[in-house]
């Protein structure tokens, strides 16, 4: 049968998600001659993401992608947003796409009711303001933006700094102003944000590795005939694979173009960071994944 | 045609008086059925539209303001202004226009202002030998400065709708707001001159001095507010929340004209009147989310653009739009509907958003106070006991004049954004 | 009837009034807490939270004093008892808007079972529910528009807000 799928997302029209999403409607629409087509909403147009996620529990809204916010439902996926789990992104993917990945992607489908059909790698984090930081004792009660995570506060408070949940939509103006000195994303919002008109360092902490999920409604999913599925998860592999080539030019790319609005790149004593980090984490983590992450330091 | 029913309801509920948050949501859900959409999406939308950053600091402003109303402070602002220009002919209508440029640094709606301050000065005004409809339309038009000069509630809910800094947008406004302030004075004097208006002595500089210490507290609240923005020290939210306590102290401890038993009554009333206009949000958030769906902001931008390009002349479309709408339709519901399509259109052409939200805003309070729907209008002429009618007459030089000033700043930006550039850098 | 509606709005009242005192207690909480140096992490939250029951407990009341923004200048123009009628046909359209969504605003408040808060942890149906909350309010008080107009009690205009 014809069918629409709606997909709504929170990243712009130049972004990798954004250009991935596209591409897995182009590639379901030739598998399926046509009768699955997707509509694909940017820059929150649709709802933005724990609306949407809702959305897709009660059936309003098919795809979404999203990650480590889906936590508020399946504990597990909390490991999407760990500091210091992984080194590299070698060490992610070979988590994401291994039983760990599954085991987060199972309990995704059984406690939000959405399923995972494909994952993006994200930009690790660093942490930007205007003067170098390269070791924690450098911190030193700085007063920065975290994200409404938890984990994200304690880690940082750990680490000597002054963090603070703040709403994402005020952080350009409290940097702007001083009500903030800091804050920490990957590159490409640091870019997309033009936080480099506010903000002189980045700082290469690498402290957070971690991906996304590309997901379908699973209302959505069990209205689909078995040879429907087969063609959304061959579509969502072949824009996973799509996504992972515009991912490795585009982290390149943020780079010099930082570099070109004046920001400037400090090395970490990664080293350093890690270990006073650790205690933190293991300390606040939620008890079901603890075992895992324990684990994963002690790689 | 889907679309067609939610605009047929909308126009039908709006002729019949059902309040503009009801109308909305009607008009939506007829949407939805027609359209087969699952009707949980109301509810959905609606906790979205109202669960928003931003707009947190609504009640905190309206608190404020209504704090500093009951604590004495209309007699004192009334006072001041009255002492700078009174003696000038006309005297009285310019204080009422000074005293609405003072008062718009602590209200953040303009009907608060036209109420508190027309309650006052419109029956002073008729004693004092003004004539009814002179009195009510000078009130009338001199209230729409209250949310152009920061706080402003419409600044804050294009803020929750688009991202954009409120900070920014607040002193955005600071400006166009005293222009439109000295340019209907200028109207008011060349009126008062022509009718032979009455004007009191110069009262002196002591007098002048006495009625500033009277009134510095409230005139101080307004720099408060925008060094709370600039300085680092709070967020919109925290800002207002600070100005309240500021106003409870000022009122109950320094004028001491604020009982404290009336406290927990004026705070509930405030809630209850920022509930209605967040109510109204969450309501009209489903119907906006039905435009996004049905791509209509895409279409008008595509079909302005299909006609014209040229920066100048789409402003001035916008401008025109935006005036007949503020005819019909209340601010905050037509911000909602309007302002993100009208935005990706003034995008296009490379309208800087800050500048666009700024004239956007003002538009829509000069249609607080056009016939045939302006509550700015209606509550000054209720006062006047008038009819709508002379007052409509006597408002027609006022609108003029603000009408010129929308058009300065609508293609004059830096009136908008050289403020904001300057402390915000 | 004039009792039922003063223990209705009494109630209303005291829950608007308390989530909005709420709010501001979190928001200065936050004020300081950034000014000392130890912002907790649930104040962001619970504004958030505190603004949607205060929009819950006062939308139906903001309906009785007009605060929904009424434009009734056609309306009211109207000869003899039409604007009487009209009054009393907006009530019934709010008490029949409010009524068709609370079921599908009950679903919306279920799904809220599955999801936790992040930093306050409580279970977001408790949260959710406002929207049930605010419809089911708005539903009470048209009824009791209706009510009241019917019996004659009162005459469907705005309630002055001052008045209390
Ligand atoms: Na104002
Ligand atoms: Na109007």
């Amino acid at each position: 049968q014809e069918m629409t799928l709606k997909l709504g997302h929170l990243a712009n029209e130049d972004n990798s998600w954004h250009k991935a999403s596209v591409k897995f409607g182009e590639e379901l629409s030739a598998f399926t001659d046509g009768r699955i087509t997707v509509e694909v909403f940017p820059n929150e147009s649709l709802g933005k993401e724990i609306d949407l996620i809702n959305g897709m529990q009660l059936g309003t809204v098919d795809m979404t992608i999203t990650g480590e916010s889906l936590q508020n439902w399946a504990p597990k996926a909390a490991l999407l947003a760990v500091p210091y789990a992984f080194q590299t992104i070698e060490d992610m993917d070979a988590f994401a796409s291994g039983p760990g990945g599954d085991e987060i992607e199972a309990q995704i489908v059984e406690k939000v009711q959405i399923r995972p059909i494909a994952y993006f790698a994200r930009g690790a984090r660093d942490l930007t303001s205007n003067r170098p930081i390269t070791t924690p004792a450098d911190l030193n009660g700085l007063k920065m933006r975290v994200p409404n995570v938890p984990l994200f506060v304690d880690v940082w408070s750990a680490l000597g700094a002054n963090p603070g949940p703040m709403a994402f939509s005020e952080v350009f103006t409290s940097l702007q102003n001083g009500t903030i000195e800091a804050q920490e994303n990957p590159l490409a919002l640091i870019r997309s944000a033009s936080f480099y008109e506010v903000q002189s360092h980045v700082n290469l902490t690498d402290h957070v590795r971690s991906w996304i999920y590309l997901t379908i409604a699973d209302a959505t999913w069990n209205k689909l005939s078995d040879e429907d599925k087969e063609a959304v998860t061959e579509a969502a592999s072949r824009a996973q694979a799509y996504e992972r080539e515009l991912f490795e030019t585009s982290l390149a790319e943020d780079r010099a173009f930082l570099e070109e609005q004046g920001m400037t790149f400090v090395e970490v004593d990664a080293a350093a960071f890690q270990a006073a980090a650790k205690d933190a984490v293991l300390a606040n983590v939620n008890d079901e994944i603890k075992p895992i992450v324990e684990d994963l330091f002690a790689q | 045609m889907d679309v067609g029913i939610l605009f047929s309801i909308f126009v039908l509920g709006l002729v019949l008086g059902i309040p503009v948050a009801i109308t909305l949501g009607l008009s939506s859900l007829g949407y939805i059925l027609v359209a087969g959409l699952p009707p949980v999406v109301m509810p959905q939308k609606m906790y979205a539209g109202m669960d928003v950053f931003v707009l947190l600091s609504i009640p905190g402003f309206i608190l404020a303001g209504n704090l500093m109303n009951q604590g004495g402070i209309t007699n004192r602002i009334i006072r001041f202004a009255n002492a700078l220009v009174g003696w000038i002919r006309g005297g009285l209508g310019l204080t009422n226009i000074a005293a609405s440029m003072l008062f718009g640094g602590i209200t953040g709606t303009a009907v608060a202002d036209a109420a508190s301050l027309g309650g006052v000065l419109i029956p002073g005004m008729k004693k004092a030998g003004y004539p009814g409809d002179f009195s009510a339309a000078v009130t009338a038009a001199s209230s729409t400065v209250g949310p152009i000069i920061p706080p402003s509630v419409p600044m804050i809910i294009v803020g929750a709708l688009s991202g954009i800094s409120v900070g920014k947008m607040f002193l955005a406004g600071a400006i166009p707001g005293i222009l439109m302030g000295l340019a209907m004075m200028v109207t008011a004097y060349v009126i008062s001159v022509r009718r032979g208006f009455p004007h009191q002595p110069w009262q002196g500089f002591g007098e002048v001095a006495r009625a500033f210490g009277g009134a510095i507290w409230a005139i101080a609240m307004t720099f408060l507010i925008i060094y709370g923005l600039l300085s680092g020290l709070a967020t919109p939210t925290e800002t207002a929340v600070v100005a309240s306590v500021y106003a409870f102290i000022v009122g109950a401890f320094i004028y001491r004209e604020l009982p404290l038993r009336a406290v927990p009554g004026i705070v509930t009333n405030s809630a209850v009147s920022a509930a209605g206009i967040l109510a109204l949000v969450g309501f009209a958030n489903v119907f906006g989310w039905i435009l996004v769906a049905e791509r209509i902001p895409q279409a008008i931008a595509d079909g302005v653009l299909s006609i014209t390009d040229n920066r100048f002349l789409v402003i001035l479309l916008i401008n025109l739009l935006l005036l007949f709408v503020g005819m019909f339709m209340e601010t905050i519901a037509a911000l909602i509907i309007l302002f993100v399509p009208l935005l990706s259109l003034a995008e296009a052409v490379g309208i800087d958003p800050l500048h666009f939200a700024t004239f956007a805003v003002l538009n829509l309070m000069i249609g607080l106070t056009t016939p045939p729907v302006g509550v700015c209008l209606f509550v000054c002429a209720n006062i006047a006991r008038l009819p709508l009618s002379p007052v409509v007459r006597a408002i027609m030089p006022f609108l003029l004049t603000n009408i010129l000033v929308l058009l300065a700043v609508s293609y004059f930006p830096p009136l908008a954004t050289w403020l904001p550039s300057l402390l915000i850098p | 009837m004039a009792r039922i509606i003063e223990g209705l709005t009494m109630v209303a009242r005291i829950g608007a009034g308390l989530a909005f005192a709420i709010l501001m207690a979190a928001v200065l909480v936050q004020v300081v807490g950034r000014l000392t140096g130890s912002s907790p992490v649930w104040t962001e939250e619970l504004t958030r939270y505190a603004l949607l029951y205060m929009i819950a407990f006062g939308a139906g009341l903001a309906l009785r004093t007009g605060d929904l923004v009424n434009v009734d200048v056609f309306s009211e123009a109207l000869p003899g008892r039409l604007p009487w009628i009209l009054r009393l046909f907006s009530a019934a359209a709010t008490a029949g808007l409010a009524l068709f969504l609370l079921p599908h605003a009950w679903k919306y408040v279920a799904i809220g079972k599955m999801q936790t808060a992040p930093a306050l942890g409580v279970r977001m149906d408790v949260v959710h529910a406002t929207v049930w909350l605010m419809l089911a309010g708005l539903a009470v008080f048209a009824i009791v528009r209706i009510l009241g107009m019917l019996t004659g009690v009162e005459n469907g205009l705005p309630d002055s807000p001052g008045d209390e």
